[in-house]
């Protein structure tokens, strides 16, 4: 297959406005040819209305969308030349296998060798040869999004469009299936947006993650740059598991917290912000000691598990605030009793406190970030 | 890294990026009008001219008196005792006789659907066989059966036992006929509903620790709501406007379209403007329940696409006795005035008295005398029919999946009001916007095939909108995803998944013209006589030949039973797939 179909893709000032509610309020985004974007959020942020404008099945109120840089916003989706994967497969029921991948082929006038061997190529790429002839019905969800994903490829699309792909799918071949997507991506050189509330996909699968909420994109970068160093409470509070403590800030690293910490904070990454600002704590920067004297904060032990790797364990500090603290021994104290914990490193946004709790990563995904090391 | 350029990426899809898109100096994006937009527009003038146009003519008879505006029709309508009762008698007898159809049409569509049960396709195609039925044949049958004279009456007295009552005639008897003969329409609905529901819902209902019937009321129940509503709304407004039936087992019954046939039509006080108040009457009653209709339906789109079939449950021993002998019970019943109109048919009839004595004559009198009647009736139906079913299709699509803000609801509103216009009230109106003026239908084919299409539209509409609704909009989306341009996919995504739907609806649709009598009644003129005009004319007249009658009645339903049967085979093959 040639390689280097993948254009690169541009969002200018994007709004939607729906009868009722305003999905996107004037989004930009830069997506490199050939790089792997997802764009990550709550259901209800955005994000697959900004993926639907980029496939041509909504249009924009305003707004400019380039292909290569050039304007397609009022190109119909039949003549865009993308790949759509559905999350539901969307695989016509009454074509063979054979045929729902050939459908946009005959489309586009190939010889008829030319499409079988297109088609047979794109089954052996997913690794479903030999099922040309069954019917979505008889396949597996698997198998079908297999099938859904071939049939995008088959036509070497400029641009290969995914809206949560993967979320039907049972855990274990949900996470087969990242490494085998992102294969395809790099092996066909094509543009992917991924869209996806999972957080643990969006950072092992991209090369950026754009973080959606409420119409608007948080934060665009690498997903080191997410993680470590959040611009916003809520991307600080949707990746991963965080506390949020907070204080002012002078912009210059220093950082006044409202609930008193003992000794000097690690210093922050990143461009600072000023005024009010929030502390975040991730688990795994933290650490848990007996000694209660030379720790950053103290609080007193609600709940404290094993997870294979190390501990994790729950502290209620003195505003009420539970943090969430991973440690590698066992600690000395007693639910109940009172620890200290470590700041191993820290980042801090802006307060906003309207937003981030409503916010909050799903319980699954959670919970599959905490389980995965374990797994 | 190779060239950047799209065009040298682009493949044979020449049209896919290859031109320079000129840049809208507008940043504002619009929708482009696009093919969709300008069948909307066609159709709404179509539809506007033969469905609306004749319904204002009879608002402008309605509403006028010594040629000028007034209200004087209606008041009059309204204060006349007899139509007072006729308004009252048709909706309690339409909500009774609708309730019942359902209470005996679900139970038996969800036993068919649900459990894998011997003679499923027998049941299926009595059921449509039994949409074709003319309520009024029904109403025929049972009277010749039950009346005060009827067969089975004389003939249980004869042997010493009394039934409950003198006669069926009555308002009972309206309520009784009426069940049997919408049922089928309701259990086809279900049926189809219960069918297209996906098994992984009741399977994640009983994982959660529903037992059977738990999930039946709880998920299975709520997911076919969208079609029950619909079946009640369909067989309650069917039985309101039924004409025959009254007329024939009402006994005097005042009900409306029988006051209004009367009232427009009746020898001695001729009074179009009455009539036309009367309809408009009517017209009001099924906008209220149109709308009560389209409140139950709103929020309730449940979309699926899952391309897993049902299973069908076994069943054993004494429960699969019982479902079998109750769907025998309930085609039984609905089957009834066949089984008389084919024994009386083969019976001697001297002046309206049967004798059991065996006899062909019927039929030898029958052919000698109506050979043409019954192609006439296969041509206009014919033709009528394929035009409906384009429609249907069109309008199913424009307001299930385009939702234009103004043409959408105006297409679906117009195509719903011929639910409510009975066949009499529309040929009054198809008389007065076309007797006259610069297009002349009357006395030509035209009028019937018209009237035919217009009757049957909302049911055709109907059946294809609850596919549609079943097809996830994601399909269509895939296709132009893929390079289909919205046509194409409509074409060959859309219309493929929904054909079961076109072939049954446009199959009952086809069933429902050939048998259509009320409109025709009023419409036809020599040469364009159809078989429901020659059978009722004939059960009408007192000590007619009804053996001719019954054996026209046989004709009539073999000439709809055998393509019907060649059509569901290869609806079965189709759906197998």
């Amino acid at each position: 297959m040639e390689r280097g179909n993948g254009v690169a893709v541009g969002v200018e000032a994007i709004s939607k406005e729906f009868p009722g509610h305003v999905a996107l309020k004037g989004v930009d985004l830069e997506i490199e040819a050939r790089s792997f974007t997802t764009l990550l959020g709550p259901s209800g942020c955005g994000k697959t209305t900004l993926l639907r404008i980029l496939a041509g099945f909504e249009t924009a109120t305003s707004g400019r969308v380039t292909f290569d840089g050039r304007d397609i916003a009022r190109m119909p989706s039949w003549k865009r030349n993308i790949g759509f994967v559905f999350q539901n497969y969307a695989l016509w029921p009454h074509m063979s296998i054979r045929d729902n991948i050939a459908y946009g082929l005959k489309l586009r006038k190939l010889g008829k060798e030319q499409i079988a061997e297109r088609v047979a190529e794109s089954l052996r790429m997913v690794g479903l040869d030999g099922r040309a002839e069954a019917f979505p019905g008889q396949l597996s969800g698997g198998q079908q999004q297999r099938v859904a994903i071939a049939r995008a490829l088959a036509l070497r699309p400029n641009v290969l469009l995914l809206d949560e792909p993967l979320s039907n799918l049972d855990a274990k071949m949900r996470i087969g299936m990242r490494q085998e997507l992102l294969r395809l991506q790099r092996e066909v050189g094509i543009t992917a947006v991924y869209v996806t509330h999972d957080q643990e996909e969006a950072l092992e699968m991209s090369d950026q993650v754009a973080v959606m909420h409420d119409g608007r994109i948080d934060q665009v970068g690498s997903p080191q740059a997410i993680y470590e160093t959040p611009e916003t409470a809520f991307v600080a509070s949707f990746i991963g598991h965080v506390t949020l403590l907070g204080g002012v800030s002078d912009g210059a690293g220093g950082f006044r917290s409202d609930l008193p910490i003992a000794g000097a904070l690690p210093a922050f990454d990143g461009a600072l912000p000023t005024g009010r600002v929030q502390l975040v704590l991730r688990p795994e920067d933290l650490d848990l000691v007996d000694d209660v004297e030379h720790a950053h904060l103290r609080g007193t032990l609600v709940r404290s598990s094993y997870h294979g790797r190390g501990y994790r364990s729950a502290l209620r500090l003195a505003d009420g605030t539970l943090c969430e603290v991973d440690h590698r021994r066992p600690v000395a104290a007693a639910t109940g009793e009172e620890a200290g914990i470590r700041v191993g490193a820290a980042a801090l946004v802006p307060e906003s406190d309207d937003y981030y709790r409503e916010a909050a990563p799903e319980a699954e995904s959670a919970e599959e970030l905490v389980a995965a090391p374990a797994a | 890294m190779p060239s950047n350029d799209l065009r040298d990426r682009v493949e044979p899809l020449e049209e896919t990026l290859a031109p320079p898109a000129p840049v809208p100096v507008k940043r504002r994006a619009s929708r482009r009008p696009g093919v969709w937009l300008l069948v909307a527009l066609g159709l709404l003038l179509l539809l506007a001219s033969t469905i609306v146009l004749p319904q204002l003519r009879l608002v402008g008879e309605a509403f006028t008196d010594d040629g000028g505006f007034s209200f004087a029709n209606f008041i009059e309508f309204f204060t006349t005792p007899r139509f007072q009762e006729a308004i009252l008698n048709s909706l309690v007898v339409a909500v009774v006789a609708g309730v019942l159809a359902c209470a005996v049409a679900v139970p038996a569509a969800y036993v068919l659907a649900q459990f894998d049960l011997p003679g499923r396709n027998g049941f299926l195609t009595l059921a449509t066989m039994a949409t074709v039925s003319p309520p009024f044949l029904g109403a025929y049958a049972w009277v010749l059966l039950l009346g005060r004279g009827g067969i089975l009456t004389t003939q249980l007295r004869a042997w010493g036992i009394e039934l409950p009552f003198d006669t069926i005639i009555g308002p009972g008897g309206i309520v009784w006929v009426t069940v049997w003969a919408t049922q089928a329409l309701v259990f086809l609905l279900a049926y189809d509903a219960f069918r297209a529901i996906d098994p992984s819902l009741d399977e994640a209902s009983s994982s959660v620790g529903a037992g059977p019937w738990r999930t039946r009321l709880r998920i299975v129940l709520p997911m076919a709501v969208p079609a029950l509503v619909t079946g009640f709304y369909m067989s309650s407004m069917k039985i309101f406007t039924d004409f025959g039936t009254p007329l024939i087992i009402g006994g005097g019954t005042p009900m409306l379209p029988t006051a209004v046939y009367y009232e427009f039509l009746s020898e001695v006080s001729t009074n179009p403007a009455i009539a036309s108040a009367g309809s408009l009457v009517m017209l009001g009653v099924a906008c209220i329940a149109l709308a009560l209709q389209q409140w139950a339906l709103r929020r309730r789109t449940y979309a699926s696409v899952s391309s897993r079939r049902r299973p069908l449950q076994p069943v054993r021993g004494v429960k699969k006795g019982l479902m079998i002998a109750y769907l025998g019970v309930v085609f039984g019943f609905s089957f009834v005035p066949h089984l008389v109109v084919v024994g009386t048919s083969l019976l001697t009839w001297k002046a309206g008295i049967l004798k059991w004595v065996p006899t062909f004559d019927n039929y030898v009198r029958l052919f000698d005398e109506n050979l043409e009647v019954i192609l006439m009736s296969l041509l206009l139906a014919g033709i009528a029919c394929v035009l409906c079913v384009i429609v249907a299709v069109l309008v199913a699509y424009l307001t299930v999946r385009r939702r234009y803000t103004v043409i959408s609801p105006a297409l679906n509103v117009i195509t719903m009001v011929p639910y409510i216009i009975p066949g009499t009230v529309l040929a009054i109106g198809l008389i007065l916007a076309f007797g006259s003026g610069p297009l002349i239908l009357t006395g030509t084919a035209t009028i019937l095939v018209l009237a035919y299409f217009i009757r049957r539209i909302p049911y055709v509409t109907k059946s294809i909108e609850a596919a549609l609704t079943q097809v996830h909009p994601a399909l269509e989306e895939a296709a132009m995803s893929v390079g289909a341009k919205p046509m194409r996919a409509f074409r060959q995504i859309t219309v493929p998944l929904v054909r079961p739907a076109i072939v049954s609806g446009g199959t009952v649709g086809f069933l429902q013209m050939v048998t259509e009598l009320s409109a025709t009644v009023m419409l036809y003129s020599v040469p364009f006589i159809t078989m429901t005009v020659v059978i009722f004319t004939n059960a009408m007249q007192p000590a007619s030949p009804f053996g001719v009658a019954s054996a026209m009645t046989v004709v009539l339903m073999l000439a709809v039973y055998i393509p019907l049967y060649f059509v569901r085979r290869k609806f079965a093959s189709v759906t197998s797939v």
